[in-house]
């Protein structure tokens, strides 16, 4: 359908209008409904959300493809000009979309959203909405459209070629920097997960002799029937659960599985360790395989399931004390800029452009499919994040505080100081209700996300008519597919990361960046292993509750190499001679700058002990100064002061190689427009397209 | 015709469902090698892989390097 027949076209601008009525009817109702007694059903979350990806899909991706970047389908793309069939083959685009898709789809979003529920639902909810319209699903698009008309440069090669050698060396480091904090808090998410429950543990173990013998399944006996492996992958993770529930009521089992969290520190460090050695058909590809169906089909289902429960909202639209005071017991901060750095994923997520500039522009057949893979990609990793702010929103608060926090339950049905003075109704009787539903001795204090989330999913499936009431079976199927997807994360970023180090080692030493030859393969996954888990003892022992300072690094982090990308796709857009549609991208990049520093600046040098690094050691440090700390916690707290002093020097690496980057992308794009530069562009040259005079549709029938 | 319907609708699912796995691959890649070449007067290097080796080269595409997941 062309712009031309939508505009004459009266059905369509009546069935677009009705849309956009619904999505307007539904931010409305999320957002204006108050007062006493007055109730929010969580399907008005879902119908804003879904009208506003098809409208901003329909239009804005629509017209960001057309006069923004004249996607142009009679230009060869890099599979149909090079098609080697090895790295560059031209891929059916609902195929590509399901491998961009499971690229892109991390754990990020199921457990930001979740943190950010503390503001109440509405901030986070209008964030990962608009953000995504504007910010994450243009920077998926712009960043494959840039890679894709370069032969699927990566974007540290795009940011030397386009800004300078200077800003795609910083890339370059950064990048592994971001790679690090990131695995350290997903992993620092499962052990909050894991610690403490047997069920969950055997669960999860037993997921390894499964993907072991799904991948000797696709590898050895059946070579490349994936989906015959993955329905039997799928069937035994469901019989895993049962296991888990049998070991956990076992009386010598039981026991044996109920693990601290410093034990699956080092279980899991092996684990990266092991996976980023062996051979990826051993045990990556299969997770991988396993875990994306599953997400995709857990997501599909929650969101069946809420239309057909359709809960109502529990959570406050804004809790005030939090939001303006930055009084929040579970993120600390105001509600700007941390609402927009502890959601990343859902909204945007600088690790996106990587993939989007890495295998995707490669496989990608006509250029016009770029809009559905990056844009409406994205768009789909948004909706996992909305699902998730529903399963939080709709728990009771007192459930919510009472888990992500480590206060008393008094203090938080009080209203404490450490509340914020906002009180929220909760018994001791009522949590040991829950967690006795549920199969865990408690959930009091289960910190990190994954478990709410779990509760929450557990609540709306089991009680849908699609759960047969089954709470504890759910909530554990949720905390498997939550880990085993952080698993993916970890086994696959490890090895990516191994790559990166092996990367940069080569150019100091050639037979390190061999990327098969064993010694390096040891020598550099330990390195990466090394790295991100001590960020994870640090926050496993951080007595304050360590995700809360690791999520905060990983959120700005990753938020600052989106700003990264946006600035390198702004100065391709200026280059182009596109500099009014500039601010496309230089919006998105305008804001994540701003609230990225913001929060960097306040996560270091805020004077509140809870919020700012150096406040927090500076304070640790003057009472262990006074004598004031017990001989027994005296290693602990000159843990304290190392560990936040270590996240106030990284807070300050981000900001200062950020900012750099964003300096030079600024001067280059002065010169340019100033004419005191000419505009070099290191585009491909165009190659006509076969595939379009031909009319075919590469790699299968539609 | 009505009750060739849900065959056709199966099988439309079971094409999908297999697409999206990645098991048309093969075949696809077979009839298109057929379509180049003749088996036959395959040339040193260019001779159709078996199932086993194309499979191990889409693992190589997807995890021989770069990054291929996100958070």
């Amino acid at each position: 359908m062309t712009t031309t027949s939508v505009r004459h076209n009266p059905v369509s601008w009546v069935i677009w209008i009705l849309v956009a009525g619904a999505g307007a009817l539904g931010f409305a109702t999320i957002a204006g409904v108050r007062g006493e007694g007055a109730q929010v059903n969580a399907v008005w979350m879902i119908v804003a959300g879904l009208c506003t990806y098809a409208v901003a899909y329909r239009f804005y991706s629509r017209w960001i493809a057309t006069r923004v970047f004249g996607l142009d389908d009679s230009r060869a793309t890099p599979a149909e000009a090079i098609d080697n069939r090895r790295d560059f083959v031209p891929t059916n685009r609902w195929v590509l979309l399901g491998h961009h898709f499971a690229a892109i789809a991390g754990a990020g979003p199921l457990v930001g959203p979740v943190l950010a529920a503390q503001f109440g639902y509405l901030p986070g909810t209008l964030w990962i909405i608009v953000g995504v319209v504007f910010a994450g699903a243009v920077q998926d698009f712009v960043v494959l459209f840039c890679s894709a008309r370069r032969n699927g440069k990566s974007l540290g090669q795009m940011a030397k070629d386009e800004i300078s050698p200077f800003a795609g060396w910083i890339a370059l480091f950064s990048v592994l920097l971001i790679m690090a904090l990131i695995l350290a808090v997903l992993a620092l998410v499962v052990v909050s997960a894991l610690a403490e429950s047997p069920w969950g543990i055997t669960t999860i173990l037993l997921t390894l002799p499964i993907a072991i013998i799904m991948g000797v399944w696709m590898k050895v006996w059946r070579p490349g029937k994936v989906l015959e492996a993955s329905i039997f992958g799928c069937a035994m993770l469901i019989v895993a659960v049962f296991v888990g529930q049998w070991v956990a009521t076992h009386p010598t089992l039981g026991p044996a599985m109920t693990l601290q969290a410093n034990t699956l520190v080092f279980m899991m460090m092996i684990y990266g360790f092991v996976a980023s050695v062996l051979p990826v058909w051993v045990l990556l590809c299969p997770r991988d395989y396993l875990s994306t169906f599953m997400k995709i089909g857990v997501i599909s289902l929650l969101a069946v399931a809420t239309v057909m429960l359709a809960p109502y909202i529990k959570m406050p639209a804004v809790n005030a004390a939090y939001a303006w005071k930055g009084l929040g017991p579970v993120v600390p901060g105001t509600l700007f800029p941390f609402v927009f750095i502890t959601i990343a994923c859902g909204a945007v997520s600088g690790f996106h452009s990587l993939v989007s500039s890495g295998t995707t522009p490669k496989m990608v057949s006509r250029e016009s499919e770029m809009r559905l893979i990056g844009y409406g990609g994205m768009l789909m990793e948004s909706f996992v994040a909305l699902m998730a702010m529903v399963a939080a929103a709709t728990l009771d608060p007192g459930v919510y505080f009472a888990m992500n926090t480590k206060l008393p339950l008094d203090q938080i049905a009080a209203g404490a100081a450490s509340m914020g003075n906002l009180a929220f109704a909760v018994t001791p009787d009522q949590m040991k209700t829950l967690a006795a539903a549920v199969g865990e001795k408690t959930l009091i204090g289960r910190v990190g996300g994954a478990p709410t989330l779990a509760v929450g999913m557990a609540q709306i499936l089991a009680n849908s008519p699609l759960g047969g009431g089954l709470m504890a079976i759910w909530y554990h199927f949720a905390i498997m597919f939550e880990a085993l997807f952080i698993l993916t994360t970890i086994d696959t970023g490890t090895r990516v990361g191994r790559f990166m180090v092996q990367d940069l080692g080569g150019h100091f030493w050639k037979p390190l960046g061999r990327t098969s030859w064993y010694p390096s393969v040891l020598a550099t996954s330990a390195l990466i292993v090394a790295m991100w888990g001590y960020l994870l003892y640090m926050g496993t022992n951080d007595p304050n509750g360590g995700v809360k300072a690791l999520w905060a690094l990983f959120g700005i982090a990753n938020q600052m190499l989106a700003a990264v990308a946006l600035a390198t796709a702004t100065t391709i857009l200026i280059k182009m001679g596109k500099a009014r549609y500039a601010w496309v991208t230089a919006m998105p990049m305008a804001w994540l700058v701003i609230t990225t520093f913001s929060a960097a600046v306040q996560r270091i040098f805020h004077p509140d002990p809870r919020i700012g690094f150096l406040a927090l050691a500076n304070a640790t440090q003057t009472k262990i100064a006074s004598g004031a700390v017990k001989p027994d916690d005296l290693a602990r707290m000159q843990t304290v002061v190392f560990n936040n002093r270590f996240d106030a020097a990284i807070g300050l690496l981000l900001v200062f190689v950020v900012a750099l980057i964003v300096i030079e992308s600024v001067r280059q794009w002065y010169l340019l427009l100033s004419g005191r530069k000419q505009a070099h562009l290191a585009e491909e040259p165009r190659v006509p397209s076969r595939l379009a005079t031909a009319g075919a549709i590469a790699g299968g029938s539609e | 015709m009505r009750r060739n319907e849900p065959v056709a609708g199966v099988k439309w699912l079971l094409h999908w469902t297999r697409e999206f796995f990645g098991e048309n691959d093969y075949p696809r890649y077979v009839a298109e090698w057929q379509a180049r070449h003749s088996i036959r007067s395959a040339e040193p290097g260019h001779r159709l892989l078996t199932a086993r080796e194309f499979f191990n080269e889409r693992l190589r595409i997807r995890y021989g390097g770069g990054v291929n997941r996100c958070c």
